[in-house]
C-alpha cells in the first residue's frame, strides 16, 4: 500500500493551522471539481484533495496521521504500525456512513476506514435480521463512449467500485465489471438505466438501479452539440472564392459538398441528417476554414505577387482611425 | 463474459413523475421545486420533468454541497458552466 502525503496534496506545511488547511482545501476543490475542470485528471486530483481534507480537517484523524511521522514519502510502500486499530478508534460521523460516492484510497481505508465502516455495517446487518426491508439504493456512474459508437451501437466494459457486505457485516469495496450495450443514437448528457444493477435490496426487496450518465470522448474531427455534429473543413482560397465540389468526411463515409462561390471563412454549410442517428437525425454542420498555400516556391511567390498587383484588396479596410 | 446488459435510454422524450425524479436524484420535492423556481430545470407537460433533468439536478446537487452554495449560486454557476462549454466548443 502506498503512503499518502496529505500535507503535500493540499500544499500546506505540517504545521499548518486548521484555517490554513480549510483555505487550501477550498481553493483546490474549486480548481479540481470535476463539474468545473474538464481535464481528465481532475477527478482523481479532486478525490485526493477530498481525502486529504477528510483527514487533516478532523483533529482526531490528523493527530493519528501525524503520529505516523514525517519520514514517509508520497507513494512509499507503507504498512500501518502494529496495534494501530486498538490505539485509535474513529467515531462514526453523524448520519451513518459517508456518501457512497466518496471512495477513498486503500491507505485511508486501512487507517481510518475499515473499523468505522465495519461498525455501521454491523448495525445494518443486525437490522436486516429484524425484518428490515428496503429497496436497494440507486447507483450512479459515468460512461465515456466514442462519437462513432453512437452511429453503430456498441458494447462497452464498465468497471465500478461497489460496496459489498461480507458475512461478518463489514463493508468493503469490490471491483465489478459490467458489459453494457450502448444503443445507437446515444448523445452526451443522456442517462441510461440498468435495471437491478444498483445496490442490493434488504428483506426481499428489489435491488436498486444503476444510472449511467453518457459522455463523449473527444473526437479528432467532430464535436457534438445534442444530435448535431460540427466539423471544421479546410478549403483552398480558390475553392472558397470560385466555389467547388469538395469531398467531406462524415462518420458514415465521405460525401460531396458544394462550396458556394465567394464563401467567407467561418461559413457554415449544413449536411442535413448527417448528424447523430435518431428518428429525426441531427445535422452535420461544416464550418469552412481557409487554408493558405505557403509562398515558399518561385511559382507561388509569382502568383502572390500577381494578386498583390492586380487585386484591389485591403484586408484592413475599415480599421483606420 | 456474460451477455451485455440492455439499457433503457432516458432522454428528452422520457417523462418522469416528480417523485421518481426525487428518488433517482436522492433529493426531496421541496428541493426540486426550489431549483425549478430558480430556473435550473423546468417541468414540461404537467408537473413532469424530462429525463434530461436527472444529470442537471445531480450536478446542481454536487455543486450546492461541495461549495456550500445557495439556490441562486447554483443557478449562476450552472449558467456560467453552460456558457463556458459552448464557447469552448466554438474554440476548437
Amino acid at each position: 500500500m502506498d503512503y499518502k502525503d496529505y500535507y503535500k496534496t493540499l500544499g500546506v506545511e505540517r504545521t499548518a493551522t486548521a484555517d490554513e488547511i480549510k483555505q487550501a482545501f477550498r481553493k483546490l476543490a474549486r480548481k479540481y471539481h470535476p463539474d468545473i475542470n474538464k481535464e481528465p485528471s481532475a477527478e482523481a486530483r479532486f478525490k485526493d484533495v477530498n481525502e486529504a481534507n477528510e483527514v487533516l480537517s478532523d483533529p482526531e484523524k490528523r493527530r493519528a496521521y501525524d503520529e505516523l511521522g514525517s519520514n514517509f514519502a508520497q507513494g512509499q510502500n507503507f504498512r500501518p504500525p502494529p496495534n494501530w486499530g486498538e490505539a485509535h478508534e474513529f467515531r462514526q460521523q453523524a448520519g451513518g456512513a459517508r456518501p457512497q460516492e466518496q471512495d477513498f484510497s486503500d491507505f485511508f481505508e486501512e487507517l481510518f476506514g475499515a473499523r468505522m465502516r465495519g461498525g455501521a455495517a454491523g448495525g445494518q446487518a443486525r437490522q436486516g435480521q429484524r425484518e428490515f426491508r428496503a429497496r436497494g439504493e440507486d447507483a450512479h456512474a459515468r460512461i465515456v463512449v466514442s462519437l462513432r459508437d453512437s452511429f453503430t451501437g456498441a458494447t462497452r466494459q464498465l468497471s465500478l467500485r461497489v460496496p459489498e457486505i461480507s458475512g461478518d457485516g463489514r463493508i468493503s469495496q469490490r471491483e465489478k465489471t459490467l458489459a453494457v450495450k450502448i444503443p445507437k443514437g446515444i448523445t452526451a448528457g443522456q442517462v441510461v438505466r440498468l435495471k437491478g444493477q444498483g445496490g442490493p435490496g434488504f428483506g426481499g426487496e428489489a435491488a436498486g438501479d444503476l444510472y449511467l450518465e453518457v459522455a463523449f470522448a473527444p473526437d479528432p474531427l467532430y464535436r457534438a452539440e445534442g444530435k448535431d455534429l460540427y466539423l471544421d473543413l479546410p478549403v483552398a482560397p480558390w475553392e472558397a472564392a470560385l466555389g467547388a465540389s469538395v469531398q467531406v468526411p462524415t462518420p458514415t463515409g465521405p460525401i460531396m459538398l458544394k462550396v458556394p462561390p465567394n464563401s467567407a471563412p467561418g461559413r457554415e454549410l449544413r449536411a442535413k441528417g448527417r448528424g447523430l442517428p435518431a428518428q429525426a437525425p441531427g445535422d452535420l454542420h461544416v464550418v469552412l476554414k481557409i487554408a493558405l498555400p505557403a509562398g515558399d516556391t518561385a511559382r507561388a511567390k509569382e502568383l502572390y505577387e500577381q494578386m498583390a498587383r492586380d487585386l484591389a484588396f485591403d484586408p484592413r479596410a475599415g480599421m483606420e482611425g | 463474459m456474460a451477455d451485455p446488459h440492455d439499457v433503457d435510454i432516458l432522454d428528452a422524450d422520457t417523462l418522469l413523475e416528480l417523485e421518481d425524479l426525487c428518488r433517482v436524484c436522492g433529493v426531496d420535492v421541496a428541493w426540486i421545486e426550489e431549483m425549478t423556481a430558480y430556473g435550473v430545470v423546468a417541468p414540461s407537460a404537467g408537473a413532469r420533468y424530462t429525463a434530461i433533468a436527472i444529470a442537471r439536478l445531480r450536478k446542481a446537487r454536487r455543486l450546492e454541497q461541495d461549495f456550500a452554495l445557495n439556490a441562486s449560486g447554483v443557478a449562476l454557476v450552472l449558467d456560467l458552466l453552460d456558457e463556458i462549454e459552448h464557447l469552448r466548443a466554438r474554440l476548437r
